[in-house]
């Protein structure tokens, strides 16, 4: 019997919890119960970026990463996370599932041993503001937003003409009622359960990043199983994030629901414009990654 | 016992330059976020690398100063065994002994670490996560070695 | 089982007075070792990511504030501030000395700053005065406990950067039930007046309450300083400090108190009070991750739904488990032992975790002044040249009447959420 400890930095309320726990049922019901899956949530063996770094060392059997960390190991992975890459949730699957993630996966397992087992929806994320509407680009002109503290976001609402303001996440909410900060962004998950629509009033639908996610593991775990083990915790894998792939939409316009419900004014956002405008921070980071080809790749199988 | 007195003196030495280098690190990393407040108001120089470079000193200030606070016997423990003297001789011998072989294994598996999660860039400042991670292996080695010179407790703290 | 001999090992090596950092790190050690599945390179991962962490800087800056503070002439100016608005009152330099403690939290983080500044102040004149040394030292250790309560905190800084809760919210919440515990203290020295020896000083006039105000201003004013700034988001705990730094500095350079040499030394005290503080979070980070990996919060929560449902009996079966530990471990060892185990368990009773954060740390707290263990207390007795058992006595009326404050914090979440919810935009 062998127990598989999954650790995830995210809270037993998120999607990939969720998942993860679909994941453990599906493994345990098909190894006849010799595969036990232990999902340790919300941080308890480390941030994101120990968990990952535990699972490539051994520590830690299965892990919750994204691109942005496998980023820290391959450049180019930080391409997937670029401002308004994607044409729609189904450009960013092709994407994903084809040539670009699965190369990007093996250039990962080779520089690290750590293996990316599926890709999840993190989802769409949108701006909230106190005090305007934000329709085109101009309307960040020498607003001050709370970002997360990394190169992309920064750079993207710098680009846009906004005032990029690192906080840390649990000050937020003062921050915005202070008006220190004008507005946030994130998931609308995130903007309710943080209670975000309290001291905001816009929800504007910018859906400036799509965020990616997935299980990983190592080479060196996968290697300790039998052949057919193997096969059963892949598989698992793929599974539950293609049923949450097709469940994400629908679980975001519940949040919407309770967001407008609590008062926030939503608002739809025309993404052309600012696709324009972030076009040339596309590819600057593409360059710095060395990975111009990648994005030119991703950009050929937009929907058109 | 002049032999004693230069060998105490020579230790005492090793620790003063030891802790020059902490206060100087310690120094810098308190300007940095005095510059990291300043930068908030009139944005200048970017605030993500002194944030990840403040986290980096914090690391090597607190494991380059574990020597100089095992010297120092000013480590935070709990005195509640109350035994005859020539017993507690003892007890400090064992337990010094079992904090080095912590540290031994903290030096120990602290290189591997380094070395193997070592070449990887950080974040922000871009250079090799090695940088970040040295400081452990190095302290806990210093350590072992602040715990064989130091004088015993009582014998009067020589430092000024 | 396992988590049973994590504890056996870890209080053994601590009774035989193995550092409290490698007491945690070497049994967790043992554990990983026989365990044999998990690289021994969790250590040095553990270490770092406990280490690596902005919000922890709070804790040398405001350690550094203090030490500048304390050289700087602020404590006297307290004292007198104190003096002159409560001299008068029955129990005399026993109310000076608590208000001078609650007068002196503003400024320090830390209860052993206290107990030194505030004892090395009034100890020497209440015994001259005919206070009984063995109260005196009491009331002292007793009131020092509220240099961590009432903000800037080093305990909820740590509470705060363990549980991810915003730091400026728990300073808020500290506020009133510090200044709770104080009324009950000074309570109690006036009711006992007599047998403990206070002499009552002639009322200051108005004129002397307003001379030694406006020279104690500067440390009055530096927490509303700090407050007010986390509150309007204009800074954050970490940023707080600096300003608190800066302050001492330019107030210890007009006072003309500073020069360039002792604030070199004072910030060699720090530096090395930080890494003595902080490595600790390395063991501790190693013993919690074993405790998480074997799902013993979550068995701990359940064995504590086993006893009882009730969440008022499960905040008091977790009160007096923590005054137990705290009277054997030292507080910030305690502390940074139990939050990843009692965080969650809060969230299962559903207690507002801002409250279970004040409630906790008073709790464990009080364990710094509890015998064997008491630090602070035995602190207070060699700055009061005072035997340290003559105290065990005249404690104890002491520590049932913070019990009853505590109790009284604990049962009425709104003396710890009023402010966070009326300042800070708190909860629902
Ligand atoms: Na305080
Ligand atoms: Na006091």
């Amino acid at each position: 019997d062998t127990t598989i400890r999954f650790a995830h930095h995210l809270p037993t309320t998120s999607e990939q919890h969720v998942a993860a726990e679909r994941f453990a049922a599906l493994v345990e019901d098909r190894s006849g119960g010799s595969l036990h899956v232990e999902v340790l949530p919300a941080g308890q063996m480390g941030g994101q970026r120990e968990i990952i770094e535990s699972v490539q060392l051994g520590t830690l059997d299965m892990g919750y990463g994204e691109s942005g960390l496998y980023a820290n190991y391959v450049p180019a992975f930080g391409i997937l996370t670029l401002p308004y890459l994607y044409d729609s949730p189904e450009h960013w699957r092709r994407v994903v599932l084809g040539e670009t993630g699965t190369g990007l996966g093996a250039e990962l397992e080779s520089a690290t041993g750590l293996v990316v087992m599926n890709w999840i929806e993190a989802g769409y994320r949108d701006t909230y503001t106190t005090d305007r509407e934000i329709a085109a680009p101009e309307d960040f002109k020498g607003m001050k937003i709370r970002v997360p503290e990394s190169p992309v976001f920064v750079e993207t609402f710098a680009a846009l003409g906004a005032e990029p303001t690192p906080i840390p996440s649990p000050e937020i909410y003062t921050a915005m009622q202070t008006g220190v900060v004008a507005a946030m962004e994130g998931t609308p998950e995130v903007g309710y359960i943080q209670r975000i629509y309290e001291v905001a009033t816009h929800l504007n639908k910018t859906r400036h990043i799509f965020f990616d996610g997935s299980f990983v593991t190592s080479r060196m775990f996968l290697d300790s199983l039998g052949d057919e083990e193997q096969a059963i915790v892949l598989e698992a894998a793929a599974e539950v994030a293609e049923q949450q792939r097709n469940e994400r939409a629908g679980r975001e316009e519940e949040w919407f629901a309770k967001l407008g419900a609590e008062g926030l004014e939503i608002h739809e956002v025309d993404p052309a414009p600012f696709r324009e405008a972030l076009a040339p921070l596309q590819d600057s980071f593409a360059a710095k990654a060395a990975a111009e080809d990648l994005l030119a790749a991703i950009r050929d199988a937009g929907d058109d | 016992m002049a032999r004693g007195d230069a060998f105490r003196r020579a230790a005492d030495r090793a620790i003063a330059v030891l802790t020059a280098v902490v206060v100087t690190v310690f120094s810098v990393m308190m300007a940095l976020v005095f510059v990291q407040v300043i930068d908030r108001f009139v944005p200048a120089f970017g605030w993500f690398w002194t944030e990840e470079l403040v986290r980096m000193l914090l690391i090597w200030s607190v494991m380059l100063g574990l020597p100089v606070v095992l010297y120092r016997h000013e480590e935070i423990l709990v005195e509640i065994l109350p035994l005859p003297e020539g017993l507690t001789v003892w007890r400090l011998r064992l337990a010094a002994a079992l904090g080095a072989v912590f540290l031994a294994l903290l030096a120990w598996s602290g290189v591997e670490f380094t070395q193997r999660s070592g070449a990887f860039a950080s974040p922000t400042l871009g250079i090799a996560r090695a940088w970040l991670y040295a400081p452990i292996p190095l302290g806990a080695a210093l350590g072992i070695v602040a715990l064989a010179i130091r004088p015993r407790l009582g014998e009067g703290r020589t430092l000024a | 089982m396992t988590v049973l001999m994590l504890f056996v090992l870890f209080t053994l090596l601590l009774v035989l007075g193995v550092p409290v950092a490698f007491s945690m790190g070497l049994s967790a050690a043992v554990i990983l070792i026989l365990d044999g599945g998990v690289p021994l390179l969790v250590l040095p991962q553990r270490f770092f990511s406990s280490l690596d962490s902005f919000p922890l800087m709070a804790i040398p800056l405001f350690i550094l504030a203090g030490n500048l503070m304390n050289v700087s002439g602020i404590t006297n100016a307290i004292v007198r501030c104190a003096s002159s608005l409560v001299g008068h009152v029955r129990g005399g330099l026993g109310q000076v000395n608590i208000l001078t403690s609650v007068m002196f939290s503003g400024i320090s983080g830390s209860a052993a700053a206290d107990v030194a500044a505030v004892g090395s102040m009034l100890l020497p004149a209440m015994k001259k005065e005919g206070y009984k040394p063995e109260h005196a030292v009491v009331i002292t250790a007793s009131s020092a406990i509220l240099g961590p309560i009432i903000p800037p905190s080093l305990l909820m800084v740590l509470y705060g950067a363990m549980t991810g809760l915003s730091i400026g919210t728990l300073f808020l919440a500290g506020i009133l039930p510090g200044l709770t515990i104080a009324a009950f203290l000074m309570l109690w020295v006036w009711w006992n007046a007599d047998r403990i020896g206070g002499l009552r000083h002639p009322r200051a006039g108005a004129a002397e309450i307003g001379r030694s105000f406006l020279r104690a201003l500067p440390a009055l004013v530096l927490p509303v300083l700090i407050i007010g700034g986390i509150q309007s988001g204009i800074f954050t705990a970490t940023e707080a400090g600096i300003l608190a730094v800066v302050y001492a500095l330019v107030f210890g350079a007009v006072t003309g108190q500073l020069d360039l040499r002792n604030s070199i030394r004072l910030t060699r005290d720090a530096a090395i009070s930080t890494s003595a503080i902080l490595i600790i979070l390395g063991g501790a980070a190693l013993f919690a991750w074993i405790i998480a990996r074997e799902g013993f919060p979550a068995q701990l929560a359940q064995a504590l739904q086993g006893l009882t449902e009730n969440r008022h009996l499960a905040l008091m079966l977790i009160i007096a488990a923590l005054l137990v530990l705290g009277m054997f471990v030292e507080t910030i060892s305690a502390l940074i032992l139990v939050t990843p185990m009692l965080a969650p368990i809060a969230a299962v009773y559903g207690l507002d975790p801002i409250h279970f954060a004040v409630v906790v740390v008073i709790s464990v707290l009080l364990g710094s002044i509890t015998p064997p263990v008491a630090i602070i207390l035995i602190l207070a007795c060699r700055i009061g040249e005072v035997p340290y058992a003559a105290t065990l006595r005249p404690f104890m009326p002491y520590f049932a009447i913070i019990v009853a404050g505590l109790l009284v914090i604990a049962f009425v979440p709104s003396v710890t959420l009023f402010l966070p919810r009326e300042l800070g935009g708190y909860g629902q």
